[in-house]
């Protein structure tokens, strides 16, 4: 129902050309794209300017949209384009990380501990296993990483990401698979991945 | 028969794509809690990943205004309208050099008021070069002529004056 008020509203953005009416999908998704956009760039501010991008591409290609996808759907494929072409530069996003990330994270951590009423110690310690979790993330080829973020951080099923990332769901569960294999290989001691026993 | 084994990474991708898988794998103690390390590790990426995205109502607005800032066609930006400057000023500079020019080579070929003077000046300097003509080839020089005279008159009375006495 949402979804066809979305379309609904779209088309008539598309058919009567009005920013004004675009406003309505921004609010809605706004949020949800940053989010998306954050886990790929993993920098605030960049997010920021390419969610920015992600609604101006979108209102210029409105026409193009014909349905065959939900709206968010449609606007996260937009974003992991920008995400893609921004990651050639990825050298500069590194220095960014590096010097943003620690200040960042400190700050995170000791929020989520005030939220959970745990000791800084422990929510410090659950703080840098999950800073290993997104390093790995971060290193993992860039269609993995999406289809990873995508099942992970926002849920989407596998058919979703396949129309999000314009790919056969095969392909999607692949990426998944080679995803999950090198987080695993990777994480075993620290997080206790892949540690059950071999089948006997 | 023991359900014990390890997870492959498409039995985990399968697990965490749908819940069918999610039941298959429940017969399995060590295999439902690697899965449940899984769903929390992913549950920790999407907290940490909520938590840095929750930004405040400021942030939402500022960007909704960008992007319809952006949206909204402009009437002219900046650039465009150095642009439409430095036409306006090429176009007036254009205009000046050529009306300064025709009025330049005017002066040069100019045919109306001055030509009457020119042709005065030219019909004096024709006189003047008559009059000095006229003197170069008089063997007295006009301002002796009074002189010249003088002394025709005295050498005709002086040989008058001996024509007399040879008489």
């Amino acid at each position: 129902m949402e979804n066809t008020l979305e379309m609904a509203t779209l088309g008539r953005a598309a058919a009567e050309s009005t920013p004004l009416d675009f406003d309505l999908l921004v609010r809605q998704h706004q949020q949800r794209i940053y989010r998306v956009l954050l886990g790929l760039v993993r920098d605030p501010d960049l997010a920021d300017n390419l969610t920015q991008d992600c609604f101006v591409r979108a209102y210029q290609k409105r026409a193009s949209f014909r349905g065959e996808s939900s709206v968010s759907t449609w606007l996260i494929s937009i974003a992991i384009n920008l995400a893609r072409d921004q990651g050639r530069n990825r050298r500069a996003g590194f220095w960014r990380r590096l010097f943003a990330a620690p200040a960042e994270e400190t700050e995170a951590a000791l929020a989520t501990a005030a939220d959970l009423g745990a000791s800084p110690e422990r929510s410090l310690m659950a703080r840098q296993e999950l800073g290993r979790v997104w390093e790995i993330v971060d290193d993992l080829p860039a269609r993995q990483r999406e289809v990873f973020l995508l099942r992970f951080a926002e849920e989407l099923p596998l058919e979703k990401i396949a129309l999000a990332l314009r790919m056969e769901t095969g392909t999607v569960k692949a990426h998944l698979f080679r995803a999950v294999g090198t987080v695993r290989k990777r994480m075993r001691k620290p997080y206790g991945l892949g540690t059950s026993t071999e089948r006997s | 028969m023991d359900s014990v084994h390890r997870l492959n990474e498409a039995e985990i991708a399968e697990a965490l794509a749908g819940k069918a898988a999610e039941e298959r794998v429940a017969d399995c103690q060590h295999c439902a809690a690697e899965f449940a390390a899984w769903k929390d590790l992913g549950g920790s990426l999407r907290q940490d990943l909520e938590s840095r995205a929750d930004r405040p109502a400021y942030f939402w607005t500022r960007q909704q205004a960008r992007i319809r800032g952006r949206l909204v066609p402009r009437a002219a930006s900046p650039r465009w309208a150095a642009a439409a400057i430095c036409a306006l000023i090429l176009l007036a500079a254009g205009l000046i050099q050529r009306g300064v020019t025709p009025k330049m080579e005017m002066a040069r070929t100019a045919p109306a008021v001055p030509t009457v003077q020119v042709a005065q000046a030219e019909s004096d300097d024709d006189a003047l070069l008559e009059d000095i003509q006229a003197s170069l080839e008089r063997e007295v020089p006009a301002p002796l002529a009074p002189a010249a005279v003088l002394v025709e008159e005295m050498a005709s009375a002086s040989k008058q004056g001996k024509q007399v006495k040879e008489n």
